[in-house]
């Protein structure tokens, strides 16, 4: 059986539906990466790692209910493993050996929360960092993977393979403009989770950062931390208080959440993704109607000897509420 | 139909499941099972009007065996029982297209009224895929292939076409206690380790269900009622905020949402087994190294029995098995 090439993998791929397709060693990875996210401790047989990226229709910016957009992110990550596996059958059809890694799931058994989650249901910590090692975007200041093609409105996935594929090389020059060229992520994100004050000219590197906990509550609205939170509240409070929490929305939509929207549970708020500028597809996506009333007067910044802040204002629907 | 055409209809049918991603595929006669199931789990008891039933498998990707991640292994394993419902469907619309009924079982639902007086679920799918010569029931009751053992899912379809049944195959492919490596590693030891020493695999076959869902179904529905029992029986005061913080609950959401740990979350028995293709590639990575801890299997044939230890998992392994009692065990801290 003659052995496959990287241009083969793109190929096939490609047409099982995949826009963005990376190659990344698993040994650079382990050499990058914290303990509990290398991929060696999954696997030293399996030693490619493909990084399968594919962009969120950019309809969905017209959403207006999370719901909507839930859902529709939700099936985008269920035919992102549909389509993953179908790969990885492809390779073995072809005498390669290869396993699906999961974007979503969290060990709860090593993590608290469901917070490496964030942002945005994009994928693993593993699987950003692979997709920046493999030179398919770079990290944003909202520790999203910014890509040429489609800015952070981009999900990934991964199969592992024992293939010994040259691995692709990191982009050379960041993709994110930064909180000081340009801000937004952090000016609308409704929890003030981005980095919205920065030392005047400091590297995108020394900035970006996610407050993953802030982050959760809108990345998950009614995901797992959410289940919890809510169900010890309920046990906490007393009387009728009580029996308002059990009889909430919030109750109706963590099971729904849940049973229903399930792949779309880790994919809530989106804000940070729609209103960033990097991509082929960002003049789409900021055509929507309510998208362009974002920054009506574009960010406000504020300047002080040696430091710079974004001026928070949220989410337009917030700002309507 | 005639006897050319049906045999041109099943020919095509194979094909057509080969080629969608079916690794095995036979054709069992409905009225034929329905004189061998000895329990209530009959085709009469799924449903009438169906002359055969086309069985088939689907292996789990091999890759996901040379991993250290179990939940990664139960990921894929649940993306291939998804593919097995692909298949259904796709078999079905086939046969509808040429003017054929067809209805799939469900390859994972069962009766949860667990009354022994009705059928626990519609076909035992792994009695039909016997049936269906693509393979054979091993000493654990799992589903053997051929080229990859008990490392697949099964599906299977009834229809009203009439197709030449499939011969099963004429040799068991489990070796039995005289291999007995998936009953020495078993978790839970759920897996026959005494048997009547000289008897047949197929006198003594058998699998302890309810101790194996503590290992395969982890966080499944008899250890949500465990775990509540375990808070129930539990001599320590409530404290909800102790039972909601542990890791268990926030890993109950995630087996409802995505299935991985309710289903499909055990694989020692698959590690172990050295039938298939696909074992000598497999054993050989580092990864499967100490599957069958030290000393291995030991076999005692005395006073007309044979008998074989457990070890159960590997030591590094033992903790993520058998979750039955966690949330009461909170309530200790």
């Amino acid at each position: 059986m003659p052995a496959l090439t990287k241009d083969d993998i793109r190929a096939q791929a490609q047409a099982c539906g995949f826009d963005l397709i990376g190659f990344a060693s698993t040994e650079r990875l382990d050499a990058r990466l914290p303990a509990e996210d290398r991929p060696g401790t999954i696997s030293t047989t399996l030693k490619t790692l493909l990084v399968l990226g594919k962009h969120i229709a950019n309809g969905v910016s017209g959403a207006l209910d999370r719901r909507q957009k839930q859902f529709a992110c939700g099936q985008l990550a269920q035919v992102m493993e549909t389509a993953g596996r179908e790969l990885g059958y492809w390779l073995e059809r072809n005498g390669a050996m290869a396993a699906t890694l999961p974007a979503l799931f969290v060990d709860f058994t090593r993590e608290l929360s469901a917070a490496g989650n964030t942002p945005a249901g994009q994928g693993s910590r593993l699987l950003r960092a692979a997709a920046v090692e493999s030179g398919l975007g770079t990290w944003g200041l909202n520790n999203a993977v910014l890509t040429p093609q489609y800015g952070p409105r981009v999900y990934f996935g991964g199969l592992l393979t024992n293939l010994a594929l040259e691995h692709d090389s990191p982009l050379a020059e960041e993709l994110c403009l930064g909180l000081e060229a340009c801000g937004r992520c952090a000016a609308i994100c409704p929890e003030k989770a981005i980095p919205l004050r920065a030392a005047a000219g400091a590297d995108l590197a020394a900035v970006r950062g996610l407050d993953a906990a802030a982050c959760l509550k809108s990345a998950h609205p009614f995901g797992p931390d959410a289940f919890v939170d809510h169900f010890r509240a309920t046990f906490a409070a007393r009387g009728r208080e009580q029996q308002q929490l059990i009889d909430s929305a919030s109750t109706r939509e963590l099971w729904q959440g849940l049973a229903v929207l399930r792949q779309g549970a880790f994919t809530g708020c989106m804000e940070c993704l729609q209103v960033c500028p990097v991509g082929e597809d960002a003049t789409a996506v900021q055509a929507s109607p309510h998208r362009r009333d974002d920054f009506p007067t574009g960010v406000t910044f504020r300047r002080a000897p040696g430091s710079i802040a974004v001026e928070p204002v949220g989410p337009q629907w917030r700002r309507h509420a | 139909m005639s006897d050319l055409k049906a045999a041109q209809l099943k020919s095509d049918l194979k094909a057509f499941a080969a080629e969608r991603g079916a690794d095995g595929v036979g054709i069992v006669s409905v009225a034929a099972f329905e004189a061998k199931v000895p329990n209530l789990q009959k085709p009469s008891s799924t449903g009438l009007g169906y002359h055969s039933i086309v069985a088939f498998y689907r292996h789990v990707l091999t890759g996901a065996f040379v991993t250290r991640h179990v939940p990664l292994q139960s990921h894929n394993g649940h993306l291939t029982m998804d593919d097995i419902e692909r298949l259904q469907m796709e078999l079905i619309d086939w046969l509808e297209r040429r003017g054929h009924l067809g209805v799939a079982p469900p390859p994972e639902a069962a009766f949860l009224d667990l009354d022994p007086r009705k059928p626990m679920g519609t076909l035992d799918l792994k009695w039909v895929c016997e049936e269906a010569g693509i393979g054979t029931v091993g000493l654990n009751l799992n589903f053997l292939s051929p080229k990859y053992a008990s490392r697949v899912y099964i599906g299977c379809i009834m229809t009203d076409a009439e197709m030449e049944p499939d011969a099963p195959m004429e040799r068991d492919l489990c070796p039995g206690v005289s291999c007995g490596r998936c009953g020495v590693v078993c978790p839970p030891d759920a897996i026959p380790r005494d048997v009547a020493l000289g008897a047949s695999l197929r006198e003594y076959r058998t699998l302890n269900k309810r101790q194996c869902s503590l290992g395969a179904e982890r966080i499944g529905i008899r250890s949500i009622h465990l775990n509540i029992e375990s808070v129930l029986n539990s001599g320590n005061p409530f404290d909800a905020d102790a039972v909601l913080e542990s890791p268990y609950m926030r890993d109950w959401w995630q087996s409802v949402n995505s299935k991985v740990g309710a289903f499909a979350a055990c694989f020692e028995c698959l590690y172990v087994c050295p039938v298939g293709d696909d074992y000598k590639p497999m054993y050989k990575a580092p990864e499967r190294v100490g599957d069958l801890p030290r000393p291995g299997v030991k076999h005692d044939k005395q006073d007309g029995r044979h008998r074989i230890n457990w070890l159960g998992p590997p030591a590094e392994r033992v903790k993520i098995f058998n979750r039955d009692s966690e949330l009461g065990k909170a309530l200790e801290k």
